[in-house]
Order: structure tokens, then sequence, then C-alpha cells
């Protein structure tokens, strides 16, 4: 009784840890919604590539620390580049052609991906123990403590980037009214693109903490991009830590239903619940009320 | 200061200013009188940047502004406080205040320490916002907006404000405040442009004018002397 | 450049010889081209073109990303494939088919169909991938990832060869062609147009936004279903795999592709997604295709450049996308590894440099080469009629109160409107007069008080109620429906009524003889009156006109009080928001004055005119003006 209780109190945290590393890729559609109302639907081969280039950094030799960084401004620049290819065109003419094109680049880097670097699954190079830890019987890799500590750490840092300076500041002015902060001599489109490289940085800096857990291949991009677009509009896109809870029940779900139901079955459950959860509210279980303007 | 030559412009339809030419000098306060649907609003919009104009050009301090964007043309130092005060709502009155600033501001650095002496006057003349510097903008009541849409203007150092229609939807002591407001602003040597709808207002707190009807500039001439005169009402109540 | 080629044709019959002419020679190519391989491709082509036209259905006519298409398919493929080994005919197997891709289409259709953009993607992904756990999972009936094979079952006695079975899925092919052709050009499609530009006005015309959306989607998803059932009985082996995200990106930028909102355009996509792994399996081909893109993208960019002017994003992205699809021919060893690379750059190019896809850029470059005959315009009859009222008051508003954030837009106004009268409603900016009828059409929900249209309490927040009881309105900032002629925007108003009588009613608005012209291409002040004509089709009991003269010429404000007199004349009940004093003093028969919210006068335009109150909202209080003077003279001078 007590140790199958302890199964599953485990499964539900190794659960709620994958559900940590969508929060943060989730966290990334945040960014970019926030800034110019699109979202990227090819950040999970932007996770994708940025686990990739962190391979090949420690492939060169270069130490861990200087690897994450090293991911995290591959990352800003391809997110960078996704907003002013794919998307600046399409939102200025006021049409959703952004989803497209977004799906578009994502397609060409997953196929770059699978002919540069393979399409076999590789391992992430770490410097810590593969062991794991012991917390009153529930049992935790580093990798996992990683993805914990880096998800929250990375969005609080971001959360408190957005306060506390100006840069911030502006981007939350621009989301709220680009007009009037162009009044204010904010230039609206660098704010934007801003909001993209940090985003396109939150995504790399997710797939060198997720990579250590799941391997590294070209088929992680599709899912993650499912999952962690799930967490973000079940939780609403302007819902700020709402995220961090809808990602580790989501995570949490996954492990259990797949223990109740059987592996293949393991998405099935959130899937239904994001369904419904979206119909009846459309604006996410966190976010804020849209008003209709004629 | 600022010249505006045939300047026409407008949304998806006719053009809403047709040709208007205005002349601002330094230290003036200028104001645009006109009915709503006038093209008052229009016209401040593209004086600052936010539409582009179709024809015509605005001359601010001798170089052509015409067509630059409105951050552009707010770091020059020309500042729209816009039309129905578009506060940032969601951010607090401070942050609003400091965003007023935010070309002279380090982006990543220590921002309040090299804003807080513009904060404390923008604080001394309108305690109010002093009060409520932590709350959110969006909570306040509409003149204590429209009290902290101008406290931004103000915190550019702007040379020149545009004020676009400030007594819009406030109860009357309210615009009452407002205007005194102005008018200490004008006193302390800043030159205006204010689009008003309240013309017996407007007339008051200017020294020059424009009638405006139907996107053209239909009289124009010394405040007090338009204030007697029966056709600006005309222009009103139709 | 030079003139237009007449045929003397209708657009409409040369489409329909040359779709015919195509079918045949689709048919008649496996007797001039032999081989298995070639004859598989066509039948894949018909396969993907009877599911593309599906998917256009959501992605084109709906306008909204729909990501479930690959998913209904595969359901579709496996209803079929399993009523066939259950022992059904071929067509029984293919009502299957359908039946397996529409009933949990519908599921899906319940709750996301009040989605819209990022979300409503996101709802059909994840019906895409649960379908696909689903068919992986339910091995007992599916067999799982080892995959469920099937014997092509015969047509009634006949046994179908390879080309027999290409020939029937071309007859699929041109009856899901013809069918969805003429479903989207009648009322239905309009109204699926319609909505697609402007969702509130379908709303707030009646018209109605769910029950459209959802037949769409499952006429949509029907095809899918049956494609699915040919796609079966075609490979004789199905696995979930294929099914799933990469197919579903193959075909949602297949449609994009040949061009939406068109059934030449799915054709044309459906051929490029079958024949693109064959395309890039011969270098020399690939290469020709290659240089033929790079040409074709370099015009833009070179024509900026000749014309002096920096080219823009729009002209230079398509031309960057092709010559790194260029450089990828002359490195890559395996091509076929880069297919997807290559659609994407392709499409890249696509998407950003042809918005209307293969088939819309063709059609606009064919309507400059030849000139059609155009489609004869019913004789107008009709014009502005009202309805009976059985009650005394086309308006009752009890007590409506609403606020967004602290303000209060409008503040416990209480307002009626008798039969045949038109009440002005005025007040200086920001008074809350547009707030006020986005509450009684239904668009906001009141914080409180209640209205009832001609007699009838409409449901709080309710456009399609509001209009149901007799409510029609215009939009301050125009809701166009911009894919539609003029003509078309009156029809999908029409409750009932013909071309005829909508053609009266654009006679009765001055807009007769532009009845063919596109909304995108009208001009504004047509478009306001082309909004009051569409009100006026719903045949309502209240006209509510928000600011209709806003932004419109003088001479284009003078027709306008000349249509509302006569609307008037014909016995509506109108309420009337307008800034221009003269048209309200003109006009009303009534005038009520807010400000702050409030309503603060109300009478006849002579005695509203003169009110103290109402000269203090314009001008400025008195009181004020005397403290301002005061205190600030001294200053001043």
């Amino acid at each position: 009784m007590d140790a199958k209780y302890l199964a599953l109190v485990q499964m539900a945290v190794g659960g709620g840890v994958m559900g940590m590393a969508y929060a943060l890729v989730a966290y990334g559609f945040q960014l970019t919604y926030a800034a110019g109302k699109a979202v990227n639907f090819g950040q999970g081969e932007l996770v994708m590539l940025g686990a990739f280039a962190g391979i090949t950094l420690s492939g060169i030799g270069l130490p861990y620390w200087a690897v994450v960084p090293g991911a995290m401004v591959v990352g800003a620049l391809l997110g960078w580049f996704i907003e002013r290819v794919a998307v600046r065109l399409a939102l200025k003419q006021r049409n959703e052609g952004w989803i497209l094109l977004t799906i578009i680049v994502g397609l060409f880097a997953l196929s770059s991906v699978e002919n540069i670097w393979g399409r076999e699954d590789r391992p992430f190079p770490v410097p810590w123990p593969a062991e794991a830890l012991d917390f009153f019987g529930i049992s935790f890799t580093w990798s996992e403590l990683a993805i914990v500590v880096g998800a929250l750490g990375m969005m609080t840092l971001v959360e408190l980037a957005k306060r506390y300076t100006m840069a911030g500041i502006a981007v939350q002015a621009v989301s709220a009214d680009p007009d009037a902060a162009e009044l204010c001599g904010i230039r609206s489109q660098s704010a934007i693109s801003l909001s993209w490289a940090v985003s396109g940085a939150a995504a790399a800096f997710a797939g060198t903490v997720i990579g250590p857990v799941t391997t590294v291949g070209p088929t992680m991009a599709a899912a993650l991009t499912l999952k962690a677009f799930s967490v973000a509009v079940v939780a609403g896109l302007d819902s700020g830590f709402g995220l961090v809870i809808a990602g580790v029940a989501l995570g949490a779900a996954e492990n259990l239903s797949g223990y109740a139901l059987g592996s293949g079955w393991r998405e099935a459950p959130g899937l239904i619940l994001l369904i419904l959860a979206l119909a009846l509210r459309p604006q996410g279980v966190f976010g804020k009320k849209i008003i209709r303007k004629v | 200061m600022l010249k505006v030559e045939n300047l026409r412009a407008g949304y998806s339809g006719d053009d809403a200013v047709r040709g208007i030419s205005i002349e601002v000098t330094e230290g003036s306060c200028i104001a645009l009188v006109g009915a709503n649907g006038a093209g008052k609003s229009t016209l401040a919009k593209t004086l600052c940047g936010l539409l582009t104009p179709r024809g015509g050009r605005v001359i601010f301090d001798g170089k052509e502004i015409t067509g630059l964007s409105a951050s552009e043309v707010a770091r020059r130092g020309l500042c729209l406080c816009p039309e129905g005060r578009r506060v940032f709502g969601p951010l607090t009155v401070e942050e609003n205040l400091l965003l007023g600033a935010y070309p002279r501001l380090p982006s990543f650095g220590p921002f309040r320490r090299a804003a807080s002496g513009d904060l404390q006057r923008i604080y001394a003349m309108f305690p109010r916002l002093r009060e409520r510097r932590s709350q959110q903008a969006g909570s306040l009541s509409g003149g204590e907006q429209q009290m902290l849409a101008i406290g931004r203007v103000l915190m550019a150092n702007p040379r020149f404000v545009v004020l676009d229609e400030p007594s819009m939807g406030l109860a009357p002591l309210v615009v009452k405040e407002v205007f005194e407001a102005i008018c200490s602003l004008h006193a302390s040597g800043m030159t205006i442009l204010l689009s008003e709808q309240f013309a017996k207002i407007a007339l008051v707190v200017s020294n020059y004018a424009y009638i405006i009807e139907r996107g053209s500039v239909v009289l124009e001439g010394a405040s007090k002397g338009l204030a007697e005169n029966p056709a600006v009402m005309s222009a009103y109540l139709g | 450049m030079f003139a237009a080629i007449d045929l003397g044709l209708r657009e409409n019959t040369a489409e329909r010889i040359v779709r015919i002419a195509l079918f045949i020679g689709l048919a008649a190519l496996p007797g001039l081209w032999h081989g298995q391989y070639a004859l598989g491709l066509l039948t894949l082509m018909a396969v993907y073109g009877v599911l593309l036209i599906g998917l256009d259905a959501t992605v084109g006519y709906l306008g909204q990303v729909n990501l479930a298409q690959a998913a209904l398919f595969g359901l579709g493929a496996y209803g079929s494939a399993l009523a066939v080994q259950a022992g059904a005919p071929l067509p029984l197997a293919l009502l299957a088919g359908i039946a397996a891709a529409v009933l949990p289409g519908a599921a899906l259709a319940i709750p996301a169909l009040r989605l819209e953009g990022p979300q409503f993607a996101l709802s059909t992904l994840s019906f895409a991938t649960l379908s696909v756990i689903f068919l992986n999972e339910s091995e007992s009936l599916t067999h799982g990832a080892l995959g469920l094979s099937i014997v092509r079952p015969s047509l009634f006695t006949l046994s179908l060869d390879a080309r027999s079975f290409y020939w029937l899925c071309l007859v699929v092919l041109f009856i899901a062609w013809w069918a969805s052709q003429t479903m989207l050009k009648s009322r239905f499609g309009l109204s699926i147009e319609a909505l697609r530009d402007s969702p509130t006005a379908t709303d707030a015309l009646g018209i109605g936004t769910l029950r459209h959306k959802a037949l769409a989607f499952a006429w949509g998803s029907s095809l899918a279903g049956l494609a699915g059932g040919l796609h079966a009985m075609n490979f004789g082996y199905l696995q979930p795999a294929a099914f799933g995200y990469d197919l579903m990106v193959m075909l949602l930028l297949g449609v994009v592709f040949g061009g939406r909102r068109s059934q030449w355009g799915a054709f044309a996509g459906a051929a490029v997604v079958a024949m693109l792994p064959n395309l890039l399996s011969n270098r020399t081909l690939f290469f020709g295709l290659v240089c033929f893109g790079c040409m074709l993208t370099l015009v833009s960019p070179i024509r900026a450049l000749i014309t002096r002017r920096v080219p823009s994003f729009r002209e230079v992205a398509p031309a960057g996308a092709m010559a790194v699809a260029f450089g990828l021919a002359f490195m890559a060893a395996n091509l076929e590894e880069w297919r997807k690379g290559i659609f994407a750059l392709f499409l890249f190019a696509a998407v950003v440099g042809l918005p209307d896809g293969l088939a819309g850029a063709f059609a606009i470059t064919l309507q400059k080469i030849i000139r059609f005959k155009p489609d004869p315009l019913p004789p107008a009859t009709g014009g502005i009629s009202s309805m009976e009222m059985s009650v005394g008051s086309a308006l009752i508003a009890s007590n409506l109160s609403k606020s967004f954030g602290g303000v209060r837009a409008v503040d416990n106004v209480s307002l009626e409107i008798g039969k045949g009268e038109t009440l002005g409603l005025i007040g200086p900016n920001g008074s809350g007069k547009t707030t006020f009828i986005n509450l009684i059409s239904g668009l906001y929900v009141p914080d409180g008080g209640s209205v009832e249209i001609a007699g009838k309490r409409s449901a709080p927040g309710s456009l399609m109620s509001a209009s149901a009881a007799g409510g029609a309105r215009t939009f301050q900032n125009l809701q166009p429906f911009s894919g539609l002629s003029a003509l078309e925007s009156i029809l999908v108003c029409q409750g009932d009524g013909g071309k005829s009588e909508a053609m009266g009613l654009l006679r009765a608005v001055g807009l007769e003889d532009k009845a063919r012209l596109r909304c995108s291409d009208m001009s504004y002040g047509d478009l306001r009156f082309l909004e009051i004509a569409r009100a006026l089709a719903t045949k309502p009991r209240l006209l509510m006109l928000d600011e209709p003269a806003a932004g419109m010429s003088k001479p284009d404000i003078v027709r306008l009080v000349t249509l509302i007199a006569s609307i008037k004349k014909a016995g509506l009940s109108i309420l009337l928001i307008e800034h221009h004093q003269d048209v309200v003093a003109e006009l009303c028969d009534r005038v009520a004055v807010m400000d702050g919210g409030r309503l603060i006068a109300l009478g006849t335009p002579d005695k509203v005119r003169h009110d103290p109150k109402v000269i203090e909202a314009y001008l400025g209080t008195e009181d004020v003006e005397a403290l301002v003077k005061c205190e600030m003279e001294p200053k001043l001078c």
C-alpha cells in the first residue's frame, strides 16, 4: 500500500518535472504573444536547435558553463530571425499568415537538423553525475533538478528583467498599447524583436536542460511544440506564472495516465482536458477576458 | 517652431484633414477648436507621426519631420498626449511616468535614480499621482488618468506638447483641474497645441486659435476675438 | 500593355469547360503513360485532391488553421478498412469511412468552433494527436503499429484493377469538386465567407456564426473520410504513424501553395504534394524547377531596382528562399533527404510572394489576358419595406449600465423609441454612445438593466438574439464582408427573398451599378451605404446607425440624409448616432444627449439645442469657464 502510493508520487513528480520543461517552452510563447500577438508554431524546433547547438559546442571542447550561454545566443539569433522573416510582414497585413510561416520555418529547421546532425537521438553531455538523489523515498536525478531550477530560474530572471529594467517596462508598454508606447519614444518594432530574441533564448535554454533527460533528436520538436502550446493556451497567453501550475499538472497527468491506461495512452487525458479547458475558457484558466471592440 | 503646410491625412475613407496649414511660435498656446468629427484628432495624430500624411509637410524646428515614425518625432521633443488618455493600464502610475522619459533612461541600468528629479517635479505638480504611484494605472479614475497622461508627456521634457481632447469624458470639476495644469504649463514657457471640443475654455487658455470644420480651417485669429464671434458658436450647434 | 482578348464567354462557363477538359485529360493519361508507378501517383493525386478540397473548406473559406484533417483522413481510412474486413461492399465501406471521420469530427467541432486563431489551431492539433494515439493503441481493432492489411473490394460485380480504381477516384474527385463548388457558391457558402471576414457582423445581422462553422467543418471532415476510404483501398495497408503531424503539415501547406478558397488551388496543391518526392529524385527536373523559381522570384526585386527603389522585404524574401534552394540543389548529396526543407523553401517563397497561391496568381494573370462576359444581373424590384410590429415601442432600454475598469461608460440609461420614430443620440466624444448601441445590439453584456426590441426581450450579450428580435445595426468602424461582392453581401443577410429584391435594396442605397464589385475594392463611402443596405436586408424593426456619416464627403452626406429620410418614410424605427448636427436636426423626431455615460437631455431637436445642460456638455460648463478665467487670466496676460 505504502510502496504503491510512493510509486504514484514518484511518477507524478517525474511528470511534474517534465511539466516544468513544458512551462519553460510555453513561457517563450507568452513573451512573443504579449509583444506582438503572435506565437512561433516552430518553437519546438527552436528547442531542438538549441539542444543541438549545445551538443556541437561541447563537441568542440567548450565547458558546460559556456555551452549553455552559447546555445542561448544561437537561440536568440534564431528567434530574432523568425520574427523578421516569418511574422513581421503577416502581422503588418493583419492576417494569420504567421501561423503558416512559422510552421514553414520550423519545417526547414527540422529538415536541416535531420541532414546536418542525423536522425538518431543523441545524449546531451552534462558535467554532473548520473546517479539519483533521494528525497524521503522519492528519487531525483541531477538533470531533473536542473530542469526545475533552470525553468524557475529562467522565468524568474526574465520576469524580474521585465519589471526592473526600463527595457522590460517598455516591452510591457508596447504590449499594452503600441501606439501610446511609440508616443513615449519607444520603438515598438525593437521591443517586439527583443521579445522574440528572449523567447528564442529561453527555448534554446530549455533545449539544454531537457536534452540531458530525454536525449536529443529531430522527433522531440513536434511533441514539445504541442505540449508547450497546450500549457500556454490552457493557462492563458497572459497568465504569467499560471504556466507553471498548468505545466506541472499536465506533466503529472501524463505520467499517471500512462501508468493507469498504458504508456501509449499517456497523452490522451491531458489532450481531452485541454480541449475541454479551451471550450470552457478560451482565454485560458488564468487568463484575462478579452473585450470585443467594434 | 512648428509649421504645418497644406497637410492632408485620413484613415480608410476620405481625407479627414483636407489641406490644413498652421503655424506655432515658440512659447505660445494655440488652440484647435471644432465639433467632434471635425478632424482635430486626425491632425494631432498626423503631426506626431501616428498617421502617415497623404500630402503636405510638417516642419519642426526648421527640420522636416513629415512621415517620421511617432517614436522619432517624440525623440525630437514633439510629444502628443493622446485622445482618450491611453495610459498603460496594467502598469503602475510610476512606471507610466518613467516610460515618458524612456529615451533618456538607461535601458538596463538604474533608471529610477536617473529619473528621480523629474518624477519629483511631476509629483509636485500632481500630488494625487504621488499618492497612487504604485497603483495600476487602469484602476485610476478618468481625471487621474488624464493627469497621468499629461505627467507622462512632461516626463519627456518636451519642447512642444500637443494635447488632444484633454477634457474628454471628464466631470466639470476635473476639467477645471486639468485646465489649471495646462495654464501653469503655458505660464512656465511651454509651447502648447491644444485640440479641444469645449470651445469656450479652449479660447480662454490659448492666445491664438484655429476653428476647424470638416477637415479645413474655417476661421483663425486671436482667441479673445474669436470668443466673442458668433460664427464660432455656429460651428458647433449647426 | 495589350488589349485583353474577349472570348465572349462567361467566366463560369469557361471554368467549366477547362475543368471538364482537365478530367478527360486525366482519365486518358493511363492510356498514354504506362507504368504501375505513374498510375499509383495519379491515384494518390486524386485522393489528395478530395482531401484538400475538404481541408480548403476550413482553411480557405472559414479562414481557420485546421490541423485535424490528416487525422480525420486516417480515421476515415481505418473506418473503411474495417468495414471492408467485415465484408462490406465498396460503397458501404466508403460511407463507413465518412462516418468514421464525421462523428469524431463533430465531437471536436462542438468545443472547437467557439475558438479562433491559435486556440482553434491548438484544439484541432490536440484532436489529431489523440486520434493517432487511439489508432495506435486500440490494437484489438487496428493492430496498432503493426498495421492493417485489406484486399480492395470489388465494385458490385466489377473487380477493380489499378487502372479502373484510378478512374473511380477521378469520378469521386469530380463529384467532390462539383459539390464543393456548388455549395460554397450558394448562400450557405457566402455566409461562411462573410463570417470569416467579420464574425461580429454576421452575428449582428442574424446570419449566425456557429451553425455555418459547424457545417463547413462537417463538410470538410466528410471529404476527409471519403478520401481516407479511397486511400485505404488504394494502398491496402494502413499504419497510424502515416497520419501524423508530418502529413498534416504537408496538406496544410499544399492548400496554401495551391491557393486557398479555390478547388483548383486544392487540386494544384494535391498534385504538388503527391508528386513532390518524385520531383526530387530526378535531379535535372528539380534543377530546372529551381532555376525557373529563381527567375520568377527575381522579377519583382529587379523591377524595384530599375525604378531606383529599395525593394521591400516582400519582394526580396522569395528570391532569398529560392537562392537557398538553388544552393541546396548544388550541395546536397541526396535531395530526397532534404524533401521537407526544399518543400519549406518553395512554400516560403509562395506564401510571401503569392499570397493567393498558384491558382490565385494564375487567375489574376488570366483575367488580365482574357476578358470574360459578366454574369447577368436580375432586374431590381422592391426597395425599403418595413415590418409589421404589434407593439408600440421599437426599443425599450431600461437602466442600462456598463463599466470598463474604473470608467462608467454607460451609467443607468433608460431610453424608449416609438414605432416609426427616428431618435438621434448625440454627445461629446467618449460620452458612451457607441457603448450604448453595443449594449442594445447584444455585443456587450450589460452590468445591469434590460433591453427589449419590438416587444421581445433579447438575451443579454447575444447579438443573434437582438437580431432575431428585429434589431439591425451598422458599425462605426466598418465591418465589410471583404471577400464578397456588394450583391452577395446583401444576399447573405436576407432571410428569404431573391436576387431581384437584393438588387432593389442596392438601388435604394444607390449602389445598383456596383453590384458586382467586391467589398475590398469599394470606396469607404460606398461601404457605409452598403452597411445600411445590409441591415435593411434583414427586414429589421429597429435600425441602429452608428455614425453613418463619419468620414463621408459632403455630397455623400447629402445622399445619406435622403436615404435615411426615405427609410423613415417607409415606417422603420431608427436609432441614429451622429456627429453632424445638421443631419440630426433634419432627420430626428427626438434627440437624446449623453455626457459622461449619462442621459442628460431628451426632447425635440429644437428644445435640446437650447437646453443649457447640452450647451454646457458641448461648449464647457459656464462655472468651470468662469473659474478658469478668474484664476488663470492674470497669469496669461
